[in-house]
Order: C-alpha cells, then sequence, then structure tokens
C-alpha cells in the first residue's frame, strides 16, 4: 500500500520511457533513406544511348528542323522500354521551348525518381542550328 | 525494498529493453544499408562491363571477319563514326547457327568473367507479323492474301511493306504498308507448279527508315519463320561471303538472291563452290539470302539473314537473377535493340 501510494519514482520512469522511445524512433528513420542511385544511374546512361544512337546521323536535329514533333515523339518512344515514362523538351540555343504546344512525353510522371539528361545537337542543313535536347526518364513502379 | 530502488530497478529494465530493441534495429538497418551499398557497387560494376562491351571493338579488332577468338570481348565496328555502332560480323558469330559462332566459354574467357553469367540478346526494334487471310487457285496459279501487323513494344506503327515472293525459278515483289493501327494487307501470286514458296517482307517504320525489319513466311506450310532455315543446307553469313555447309553428297546449289528493303540482286555463285560473296547493298535494311537447290531430286530453298538476328546468346538464366542493360544500337545503318544480362556477383 506504502509503495503504490508513493509516487516519487514516476518521473524517472516516464523520463527513461521517453528516452528509449526518442532513441527508438530515431533509429527507425535511418531504413526510410531512399535506394535510388542504382538505378538512377542505369536510367541516365539509358538516355544518353537513346539520344545518341537516333540522333547518329542528325535524324533527331532533322526532326526538329522540320517541327515533326509526332515523330520525334515516336523515335523515343520505339528506343525506349514500355515501363519507362519520358518527357522531352526542346530548346533553341537560348533556351526557349521549341515544343510548347505539343509535350513529347508518353503519359504523368509515375515517380519522384526523375532523371534528366541534356544533349545538344546541330542541324544538319546550312544554318547549323543549335538544339537542346532534355530527355527526362523516370521508371513506371519505383517511388 | 525502498520505493526509489524499485523506480530504478524498473527504469533500468525499461533502458535494457530499449537497448536490446535498438540493437536489433540497427544490425537489420545497417544490414539493409550495407546490402544496397553493395548492389550499387555491382550495378555500376556491371554496367561498366555492359558499356565495354558495346563501345569496343574488342582485340582483335577485326575478331569477327575470322574464325579466330577474341583475346578481349567487344562489340563495336573499329574506327566507327556513329555511337553504339555495333559490327555486323561481331553480332553474326554471337549466333549459335552460324558456323563460326563463338562459344560461350570463349564469350565468357574474352570478357574477362570468370563467375558471372552473361547473356546477349540482340532483337529488331519492330515485330513484324504475318498471316495467311485468304488463298485462291487461279488460271495462273495460286493467290494469296497476307495480314501484316508491325508494332514495337506491342504498340501498332505504321510502316511501308516490301515483300518478295520467292518460289521454284519464281521471283516476284509486291509494295504495300500498314496503317497507323499497325495493319495492312497484302495480295501475293505464285505460279502453277511453284513449290516452297516464301515471302519475305521488309517493313520500314514511317516516322524513321533505319527501324527496319524483315520477315519470313513459308506459304506451303501457311506458318512465319523466325529461326534460318537449314533442312539441308547451312548457311553461314561472315565477311560479307556466304559459307555453305551441307551433309547431303547429293546436294546441288542452283540459285541465290539476296534482298533488301529496297533491292534485289542475284548472288554470284560459281557451282561446286562452298562460298560466295555477298554484294554489299547500300540499304539502311537488314539482308535475307535465300539459297535455292536440289537435294536427292527435291527441290529446297534456305534462307538467312545478315546480320543473323534475332538470337539470345550466352545464359538463359532460368530462374536466376540476372541484371540487365539496354541499349539502341546501329548495325550497318539499322536500328536494334541489344540487351546485355548479366548474373549476380558472387560473393
Amino acid at each position: 500500500m506504502k509503495l503504490l501510494e508513493d509516487k516519487k519514482g514516476v518521473v524517472r520512469v516516464i523520463e527513461a520511457f521517453l528516452a528509449s522511445m526518442l532513441l527508438m524512433s530515431c533509429l527507425a528513420m535511418i531504413p526510410a533513406q531512399p535506394r535510388l542511385q542504382d538505378s538512377t544511374g542505369n536510367l541516365a546512361s539509358t538516355a544518353q544511348n537513346v539520344l545518341l544512337s537516333l540522333n547518329s546521323n542528325g535524324h533527331l536535329a532533322t526532326l526538329v528542323d522540320n517541327r515533326e514533333w509526332t515523330n520525334l515523339k515516336s523515335s523515343i518512344e520505339s528506343a525506349l522500354p514500355l515501363t519507362v515514362w519520358f518527357n522531352l523538351t526542346v530548346f533553341d540555343e537560348n533556351m526557349h521551348v521549341l515544343n510548347d504546344d505539343f509535350p513529347i512525353c508518353n503519359g504523368g510522371a509515375v515517380s519522384n525518381s526523375i532523371v534528366s539528361v541534356d544533349y545538344v545537337c546541330a542541324s544538319q542543313n546550312s544554318t547549323y542550328t543549335i538544339y537542346i535536347l532534355r530527355l527526362q526518364l523516370s521508371q513506371v513502379g519505383t517511388i | 525494498l525502498p520505493t526509489s530502488s524499485f523506480d530504478t530497478f524498473f527504469a533500468c529494465t525499461i533502458i535494457l529493453a530499449a537497448a536490446l530493441i535498438a540493437t536489433g534495429f540497427v544490425t537489420s538497418t545497417m544490414q539493409v544499408r550495407i546490402d544496397n551499398t553493395k548492389s550499387i557497387n555491382e550495378e555500376s560494376y556491371l554496367q561498366a562491363i555492359a558499356d565495354h562491351i558495346v563501345t569496343s571493338p574488342g582485340t582483335p579488332n577485326n575478331w569477327g571477319t575470322s574464325s579466330s577468338v577474341p583475346a578481349d570481348f567487344g562489340l563495336a565496328t573499329s574506327h566507327s563514326t556513329i555511337p553504339y555502332e555495333l559490327d555486323i560480323d561481331k553480332v553474326t558469330r554471337l549466333n549459335s547457327l552460324n558456323n563460326y559462332s563463338i562459344s560461350y566459354f570463349d564469350m565468357e574467357i574474352a570478357s574477362k568473367l570468370n563467375n558471372i553469367a552473361i547473356g546477349i540478346a540482340v532483337s529488331q526494334i519492330m515485330d513484324v507479323s504475318i498471316e495467311q487471310s485468304s488463298s485462291s487457285i487461279t488460271g495462273s496459279g495460286e493467290s494469296f492474301n497476307l495480314s501484316i501487323s508491325t508494332s514495337i513494344d506491342s504498340e501498332p506503327v505504321s510502316a511501308s511493306l516490301n515483300c518478295y515472293v520467292v518460289a521454284n525459278n519464281y521471283l516476284n515483289n509486291t509494295t504495300g504498308s500498314t496503317s497507323d493501327m499497325g495493319l495492312g494487307s497484302v495480295p501475293v501470286q505464285t505460279p502453277s507448279g511453284a513449290t516452297n514458296a516464301m515471302v519475305i517482307v521488309f517493313a520500314r517504320a514511317s516516322f524513321d527508315d533505319r527501324i527496319t525489319s524483315y520477315a519470313i513466311y513459308n506459304l506451303e506450310n501457311s506458318t512465319q519463320e523466325t529461326v534460318s532455315s537449314s533442312d539441308f543446307l547451312t548457311l553461314s553469313p561472315i565477311d560479307y561471303k556466304l559459307n555453305f555447309s551441307t551433309n547431303s553428297s547429293d546436294l546441288t546449289i542452283q540459285d541465290g538472291y539476296v534482298f533488301s528493303y529496297s533491292h534485289q540482286q542475284n548472288l554470284a555463285y560459281k557451282p561446286g563452290a562452298m562460298q560466295c560473296p555477298i554484294p554489299e547493298i547500300v540499304d539502311k535494311s537488314p539482308l535475307v539470302v535465300v539459297v535455292c537447290g536440289v537435294n536427292d531430286g527435291t527441290y529446297f530453298q534456305e534462307w538467312v539473314s545478315y546480320p543473323q538476328v534475332p538470337f539470345n546468346a550466352g545464359s538463359d538464366f532460368s530462374g536466376s537473377q540476372k541484371n540487365v542493360f539496354s541499349y539502341t544500337v546501329t548495325i550497318n545503318g539499322v536500328l536494334y535493340k541489344l540487351d546485355i544480362s548479366f548474373g549476380g556477383v558472387a560473393s
């Protein structure tokens, strides 16, 4: 009875409990770090490969020259697997967006992890117009 | 027992319990982090090997054109000015149906992979599917209607079609196209008495002429052939030469043709020779070579593509872990898909 009425040690217990909770919650935060580096590294490599291969003979620059956005979209689409989301933005040398009225993408972004690769190409005609192609990729299904 | 001692003991017990749980957390957390780091290292390590295979010509840099085994494995064309351009012969020598193919063991040794399984798959970017929708007998022979569909990753694409009909002493071609839905229809005719008639279909994507694919349809069996035929005669293209090998002693080669999307040409075959040159047709298209002959009184036609694509070389990774690295590559001006797969790195 005397033991139950004596409240002097309660603060210590609460203190110990709170300290342990603090410690545990800190530790629980550690595994929440996302593992993104491997997939993004792979996607960046894929983006570079796609742009370099497709523009091997100035094909992409020619499509931009002629503003053939549908064909440009089809070209990018043909080189990427269905599980990859993409968005291509075409800039001129002053970084003005050229395909403002025609988004070259395959739907909305489905992941927080998006890789962006910029690729500079020149048109094959006598003006050698410079274009910057920004290809953004994301793996469907990753958060 | 004083109350304060009891409280202290109780508090210590809670802290001890928390410490034990925390130790468990740390162990599992650190293990996940170690595994992640290992996986990241493994992925970048394998990516570097895959990049090396795609961008390096290997040693010797012309190993594709001879029957030698490379000392260092690489598929790129030597002195290429186009990024990600692969050598037609190096790729062809990965196909096990070619008499000059390199073995999996040689590929492993040349890749300097001691304990990692490797698999290489090359495929056409555009799939061409052929079905026979109808056939009828006419006065001059037989007439067929072929339904052709073209797709990339199961997505329909429009394409231009060029179809060659090859039969016994008969050669003809028909053009057509597939719609935005990827569907098209092409009528073909064969003359009376034509045997072993086959149709070679070339499809070229409307948005990029480098995406050109071929498909073979056997009119006699009403089937699409996905693997080159070698019932009587094995055809092995390498270094723009077609090599013949057969087990039959009573086989005579009569004719040979080479086809691309835009061109067709006869092979300069010399009777009795076991090799003949393949003309270097300037066209952004795979080549299909057809050889006709007679074996023991029976007419036959064998075909092979050059480059000898599609194929899967190396390990099939059935039921095991694999890391796949995909590339879009150029072979003789045509775009193909290349997948390089590696097994898990042994600990």
